[in-house]
């Protein structure tokens, strides 16, 4: 049996399962992986053993076993966990113990997964870098604000992990860290029970290191919540089986000219050439596809729309703890409480304008695809990176997946972003799972295999 | 009916911004959080100067 931390979710589940592993030695092996990796990394904030293993025990005398059955899961500390304090890695939240789960929370224990921890985030989810580490060099920014999440599962500590995206939160980090990550539709999954940056933008995000185990949490986790005003009461498919029914070589759409490729550095530019060319050479259609007008107005529209929101969640405490916050949070919560309304108004009548758009645009290919970031993970631990190929999407509500597409000169990941159109997960699934085999690439940090 | 005429200049929006952000935060506040102040004037008036469809109503939860 191959290392327990190489093993995707979906062969733990199947070993599980067929009773080829246990539960218990499989939580063993992963804390004992923490236990050797996490100071050098910092990607945890609780760890509690004793109920992992507990947990897990549990599962070994559960006859039901669903598709999460025994794979202990990182959470990002915005989660709610019943009992389990969920502090936002803020000093306002430092001693907050929830009494109920995440919705979502909730859902991956009933598919049959352990909660292993909360993970490091950035300050309430937001700009103010963590003192997670990349583990493909740790003189690079891991991303943010998944920063603990995407360095766990990057280095084996767990399979897979929750995120979460206002901006590009889910999707920067996993590119930076060599894995996928995967922002599904706006609503597609509740937010019941996350700590909020901005209602009308988070959305839960899933990291893992293949395109199947995020389409396993997705299923486990999608479904209308009453206790969401933002969940869609959109059905489910099975996404497993629409990812197969989508396996054939998809129509993309590269978005080579304007935003994309002028932001990005010449070698970044280069190697998502190369990846297109390489993908259709092995059947895709690639055609070249030009944005719509009105997405020129999205990065800004995503940046008033979080700060006003932003503040209004965090004004209460504001007033009395600004102190208590990081710089670059404080920045933003000051820069909403100045925007006018009728400016975020505004804002969000653009969005509804760009959000059709891009629908339109999104729904002649099976994907549109583009770099997943500017650059490689910059060489600064005081930023979380460059999270504009993410925002615009974000904004939009479209559903985007990273998946790792090489390694820069450098030595770091680069990776390769694909957007759908609303609730077709199932095609984004399917076009990102054929290209990551067409890409045929096995990426695992060098000081952590 | 489209009306996309924008509705006042980034002088504008930061003096306004500048006073705002006096009476709320303090005096001092515009000197030291320049940038801040510039940054959201320049997302006021790129809001101002792309105003959607006199038709669309806001988006919130999609």
């Amino acid at each position: 049996m191959p290392e327990a931390y190489t093993l995707s979710v979906s062969n733990a589940a199947e070993l599980v399962r067929s009773g080829q592993l246990a539960p218990t030695d499989y939580a063993n092996a992963l804390l004992d992986r923490i236990d050797a990796h996490e100071a050098d990394l910092q990607a945890w904030v609780t760890i509690d053993r004793e109920a992992v293993i507990s947990d897990a025990r549990q599962r070994e005398q559960e006859s039901s076993q669903g598709v999460m059955a025994g794979v202990p899961v990182g959470l990002k500390d915005i989660f709610y966990t019943a009992g389990m304090k969920t502090t936002a890695c803020s000093r306002i939240y430092a001693d907050f113990v929830p009494e109920y789960d995440a919705t979502c929370v909730t859902r991956l224990k009933e598919a049959g997964a352990i909660i292993l921890g909360k993970a490091v985030t950035t300050e309430f989810a937001t700009s103010d870098p963590s003192p997670s580490r990349n583990p493909w060099n740790r003189e690079h920014t891991p991303g943010g604000s998944s920063s603990g999440s995407s360095v766990a599962v990057a280095s084996g500590m767990c399979p897979a992990a929750l995120g979460s995206q206002t901006g590009g939160s889910t999707c920067r980090p996993a590119a930076y860290n060599g894995i996928v990550g995967l922002k599904p539709t706006y609503g597609r999954i509740s937010r019941y029970g996350v700590v909020p940056v901005s209602w009308s933008l988070d959305t839960v995000g899933i990291l893992v290191r293949t395109v199947t185990d995020a389409a396993i949490l997705l299923q486990a986790m999608a479904g209308y919540d009453a206790n969401d005003p933002g969940s869609a009461e959109e059905p489910v498919p099975n996404f497993l089986d629409e990812m197969g029914r989508n396996g054939g070589p998809p129509r993309l759409g590269l978005l080579k000219t304007g935003y994309f490729f002028d932001r990005s550095t010449p070698e970044v530019r280069q190697h998502t050439e190369v990846a297109a060319d390489q993908l259709a050479q092995t059947g895709a259609v690639v055609e070249e596809l030009d944005l719509p007008d009105s997405f020129a107005i999205a990065p800004d529209v995503q940046r008033i729309i979080m700060n006003v929101e932003c503040a209004a969640f965090h004004e209460k405490f504001f007033r009395h703890r600004a102190d208590e916050y990081g710089p670059r949070l404080r920045a933003s919560i000051e820069m909403g409480l100045l925007i006018p309304g009728v400016t975020y108004l505004q804002a969000q009548r653009l969005r509804r304008e760009f959000r059709r758009d891009l629908t339109a645009l999104a729904e002649r290919v099976d994907a549109l695809v583009m770099p997943a970031t500017p650059a490689p993970a910059p060489r600064d631990l005081n930023t979380t990176g460059d999270a504009a190929f993410q925002a615009p999407w974000t904004s939009a509500g479209l559903p985007t997946i990273v998946i790792p597409s090489g390694l820069s000169e450098s030595g770091l990941p680069l990776g390769i972003q694909f957007a759908a159109s609303p609730f077709a997960e199932g095609r984004l699934l399917g076009a990102a799972r054929w290209c990551e085999q067409a890409l045929g690439l096995d990426m695992r940090p060098p000081s952590y295999s | 009916m489209t009306d996309r005429t924008p509705d006042f200049s980034f002088d504008e929006a930061l003096d306004s911004l500048t006073r705002q952000a006096e009476a709320r935060f303090g005096e001092g506040y515009a000197y030291t959080h320049r940038d801040l102040l510039e940054q959201a004037a320049i997302y006021i008036v790129n809001v101002a100067n792309s105003l959607p469809e006199t038709e669309t109503e806001p988006g919130f939860y999609q």
